[in-house]
């Protein structure tokens, strides 16, 4: 078959000893920037652009792809080891995974989402490397109406993220769709909420809120009564996970897999929603769900597999029309033209050296990746056995210089410690934090994606179902939201026959 | 002794004439930063990163581009308004800016800095864009889509990458020039734009030659017509619409800026190290490679031309003000 | 007062703030919606379910979280230790400088919250804090502010 042939002379070109060891620096210095909070893959492929300059494009990218997916593997270490999350797609892996750790299974947590970030990737690239032309026509045919009918599906979905039931999460979802609007609004150029602050037009980024909300937060609860009880919490009883632990997580795995290399295809936060919806996926199929939200292996696997699938696919658009989705493969895109290949609709078909070598090294940077995580599993647990007193002032510190130095900005600072403040009040009071961060990072996608559509149609709301891909969609959300007030009122009826009068 | 002290009052007031007159000849003496307002992968991006390395060589000192992106250019173009103005740090210019500040200045609001609390450098490029409708639409020239818009006002739509920027102005341009009502539908970014035309989620789009080249040439797209004066080197068989009777044109220009405080010698030299790289080989090679064209505009005729289209777009935005509802 | 009340609260401010903010913003027409559609129906779903919750809240009695003053005070103070020990390195860490402020900050914690002695405090800030103007400021080429210091 022409693919594999294709194939085999993009692992002749990627495995000389120059592309494996680019490949190599590309994954570690991902691994670093994803563990490390506030530099994200973005700024860790953009400084290191110009020490691509010597080599040849190939090489570049081969590199530079490796930071990218690098990333993803090391945003889940913090988010399960310390519960902040490394980067938005890993702020699923912090519900169960943290508490995983929390149980001494911190090691089995890493070890389960380094497995299943490997699989994710290499079969995504699988599909990458057969479907990737025919995926990108299929995917630009997602337009505002299909996003919307898609996000709606995700907001409803969010609802039974939380450990709680749907209604207590619902006001989560809101406030961060309300938090997510500040800023200025794409659409008309007004600001919203952001009296005159210049840090605030951008809106409130996911870093200051996600560090303070999880990771202050996280340690203003656990320094309340003592800190002596919390050294002896932390032992890892083994870093492998046990058996029963690894067959619960070939279904998520494989689950995830499905779910994230289609996602992925979507533009803007694919990997986000990925996540979450995995994990939601999971909990639903589960034999008792109520348990997701205390460590369970299914709530790490799912999604950490989704998030790594859905990053390889996110660079089908770019690979096979030239348009990048996000920033990640944005500058990748200009790595390349830099080197003088040209993306774009004829990438494959007239740089079949690169593209192939690029996909060669997508498998070997997988292994290279897997190879380099098991060990610092180990690395990282023993991390973790350093006493809480030491570690909570230098991990505060760090959310506050990491916060820092993406926009060397205070307000973010102050939004950092306030969101701090705030975790730590929402955790007191048994609310789920999740739900409120993904909403806020997805809320204003959906806002744009349904005044995008009445702009398109002049106002009508026909739009959403003259496309058969929306109508279903928005067909499906609405059975899901009544079946989820369904479940959430059925079992509890006494104490929340109030509700049903009162609220909704 | 009389010799001694004389050896130190020529010491002393050669190293003073050096110091005060030694700005340009010194700078730089550390790294400099070039703000790119722009999202990452967009056409500033291209642009400055291909500069970066070159200029370094002449400079000898690193130049680092990095992205301050948000509220369409306004959050970068606000930081390196306020920079300090010692030529260390640099903002990636483009029409975006002064787009920005005429449309707050239209609203009554007051924009957070001006084109004045800027100094020009110079430019990398001036280009046009293209008219790009989906390929299989039913027109073969401006003329048949012309028509069909004048057939169906209010009916089309086209998609922009952000209010008021450089790929809606054109479009906005070219269809009061023809005198045609379309519908414009922003998308954040030229990425997310270009997406939309080749999904068909809009009628026809405007956008830059470096994005939208590669789109043509693999068929995803069809180029009506160049929205200029002349037909662009990289694609001669597409009219512009000075040719086909249509007066309007556009050029988003792109290129470096500095705070307006910044000291006459580093602006001089700075101007004179951009002309050189850009219109040197390397930088025309990779612009070239990426389907655009190179053009240098010297700082101070950049400022004029600033001038000169400031005018135009204040009177093209408050008509488009009056068109909004509020 | 139970823990659904307390969120109550939470979610009424926050409607409320975003009922006065986004009605002065735009609504727009049918074939453009403005700004403020989204915020303010979202802000009018939030005053209604903190409206709600706090009405019902007053049928439930929950256990009640904490126990007196005293035990209330003893038990929060750690926390409210941290968070006034971090806005003053917010504010202070501009004008001293990220080392001397960073440093600083670890110090205290250090010997006011975990409880160490006074030169393991001082030994273990100057090491972090060194430590992490190191990494962020030279391996990461973050701009740490300066301060008064020549760093």
């Amino acid at each position: 078959m022409e693919v594999l042939s294709n194939l085999f002379n993009g692992f002749q070109t990627a495995l000389t000893f120059q592309n494996i060891y680019l490949c190599f620096i590309g994954c570690l210095w991902g691994t670093v920037v994803g563990v490390l909070p506030g530099i994200g893959p973005l700024a860790g492929i953009t400084l290191l652009i110009p020490a691509t300059f010597g080599m040849d494009a190939t090489g570049a990218i081969i590199m530079l792809a490796g930071i990218y997916y690098g990333a993803m593997y090391g945003g889940s270490t913090t988010s399960i080891l310390m519960n902040i999350p490394g980067e938005s797609a890993s702020v699923v892996t912090c519900i169960d995974g943290y508490q995983m750790a929390r149980k001494g299974r911190g090691g089995a947590a890493l070890f389960i989402a380094a497995w299943g970030s490997w699989v994710g990737g290499t079969l995504s690239i699988v599909g990458l490397m057969f479907l990737a032309p025919f995926l990108a026509n299929v995917a630009v045919k997602f337009g505002p109406p299909e996003m919307f009918a898609l996000l709606l599906i995700a907001f409803i979905l969010l609802g039974s993220l939380g450990k709680g039931s749907f209604f207590k999460t619902v006001p989560m979802i809101l406030l961060g769709l309300l938090i997510g609007t500040i800023g200025m609004d794409p659409l008309t150029g007004t600001m919203r909420f952001t009296h005159g602050i210049k840090d605030l037009y951008d809106g409130i980024g996911f870093i200051p809120v996600a560090m303070g909300a999880f990771g202050i937060g996280e340690i203003l609860v656990s320094t309340e009564e003592s800190l002596v009880r919390f050294v002896s919490k932390v032992k890892m009883r083994e870093l492998l996970p046990s058996r029963e632990e690894l067959r619960a997580s070939w279904g998520p795995v494989f689950r995830g897999t499905g779910l994230g290399f289609l996602i992925g295809l979507l533009p803007g936060s694919a990997h986000v929603l990925s996540s979450f919806v995995s994990y939601t996926l999971e909990k639903r199929l589960a034999k008792r769900p109520e348990e997701f939200g205390t460590g369970r292996v299914e709530g790490v696997a799912g999604p950490e597999t989704a998030n790594n699938a859905a990053s390889e696919s996110a660079m089908i658009p770019f690979l096979g029309l030239g348009i990048p989705t996000g920033p990640a493969p944005a500058v990748m895109m200009i790595a390349l033209l830099i080197h003088g290949v040209r993306p774009g609709p004829l990438f494959i078909s007239e740089q079949p050296q690169v593209f192939w070598g690029l996909i060669a090294s997508m498998y070997i940077g997988n292994v290279i990746l897997i190879i380099l995580n098991l060990p610092l599993v180990g690395l990282f647990v023993n991390l973790l056995r350093v006493p809480f007193r030491i570690l909570f002032p230098v991990i505060l510190l760090i959310c506050l210089v990491g916060t820092y130095s993406v926009n060397s900005s205070v307000v973010e600072l102050v939004i950092l410690l306030f969101f701090g403040v705030l975790g730590y009040i929402f955790r007191k009071l048994d609310f789920d934090i999740a739900p409120f961060i993904l909403a806020m990072i997805i809320g204003p996608t959906l806002e744009m994606a349904f005044r995008q559509s009445l702009m398109r149609s002049a106002g009508s709301f026909s739009i959403f179902f003259k496309s058969p891909i929306a109508c279903t969609l928005i067909a499906l959300s609405c059975l899901l939201f009544i079946w989820n007030i369904y479940r959430a009122v059925r079992p509890k009826k006494a104490s929340w026959e109030k509700a049903l009068e009162e609220g909704e | 002794m009389k010799t001694h002290v004389r050896l130190v009052s020529i010491l002393i007031t050669l190293s003073l004439v050096m110091v005060t007159g030694s700005f340009a000849a010194d700078y730089p003496t550390k790294p400099i930063t070039l703000i790119n307002p722009q999202a990452p992968g967009g056409t500033l991006d291209i642009q400055a990163r291909a500069f970066a390395p070159l200029a370094e060589k002449m400079l000898g000192q690193p130049v680092v581009v990095i992205n301050k992106t948000g509220a369409t250019g306004m959050v970068g173009g606000l930081a390196g308004a306020q920079a300090a103005p010692d030529g260390y740090t640099l903002t990636v210019g483009s029409v975006n800016i002064p787009n920005a500040i005429e449309w707050e200045i239209i609203n009554g609001r007051k924009p957070p800095f001006t084109r004045h609390d800027f100094v020009c450098i110079g430019t990398f490029t001036m280009s046009p864009t293209f008219i790009i409708v989906p390929p299989d639409a039913p027109y073969k020239t401006l003329a048949d889509f012309i028509a069909d818009a004048k057939a169906k006002p209010g009916q089309l739509a086209f998609s922009s990458g952000g209010l008021y920027g450089m790929s809606h102005l054109p479009a906005e341009i070219f269809a009061r020039a023809a005198g045609i009502k379309v519908r414009h539908v922003p998308y954040t970014g030229g990425g997310p734009s270009l997406t939309a035309i080749v999904g068909k989620q809009v009628d026809f789009s405007v956008n830059y030659p470096a994005n939208t080249l590669p789109l043509v040439r693999g068929n995803k797209v069809k180029p009506l017509a160049v929205i200029g004066a002349k037909r662009l080197k990289s694609a001669p068989n597409i009219p512009s619409t000075k040719e086909l009777g249509i007066d309007a044109e556009y050029y988003g220009w792109v290129g470096i800026l500095a705070p307006v405080k910044t000291p006459k010698p580093i602006v001089d030299k700075l101007r004179d190290v951009m002309k050189k790289v850009v219109e040197g080989k390397a930088f025309v090679d990779i612009i070239e490679q990426a389907g655009d064209e190179v053009y240098f505009l010297n700082g101070e005729e950049l400022a004029k031309y600033m001038d000169a289209e400031s005018v135009k777009i204040a009177k093209l935005y408050a008509e488009m003000v009056k068109e909004t509802p509020k | 007062m139970s823990k659904e009340r307390g969120g109550s609260l939470i979610f009424l401010a926050a409607g409320i703030y975003g009922l006065i903010f986004s009605i002065q913003l735009p609504l727009g027409r049918w074939n453009q919606p403005g700004p403020a559609v989204f915020p303010l129906s979202l802000s009018i779903l939030l005053c209604i379910f903190g409206t709600s919750w706090f009405i019902q809240g007053k049928g439930n009695a929950e256990k009640k979280e904490t126990v007196g003053l005293g035990g209330f005070a003893q038990k929060f103070i750690t926390p409210i230790q941290i968070v006034a020990l971090t806005a003053a390195f917010i504010l202070t860490f501009d004008s001293l400088g990220y080392l001397l402020a960073a440093m600083l900050y670890l110090f205290v914690l250090f010997l006011w919250v975990s409880r160490y002695r006074f030169w393991t405090a001082l030994g273990l800030a100057i090491a972090f804090g060194a430590g992490s103007w190191l990494f962020f400021g030279k391996v990461l080429t973050t701009s740490l502010p300066k301060g008064f210091l020549p760093l």
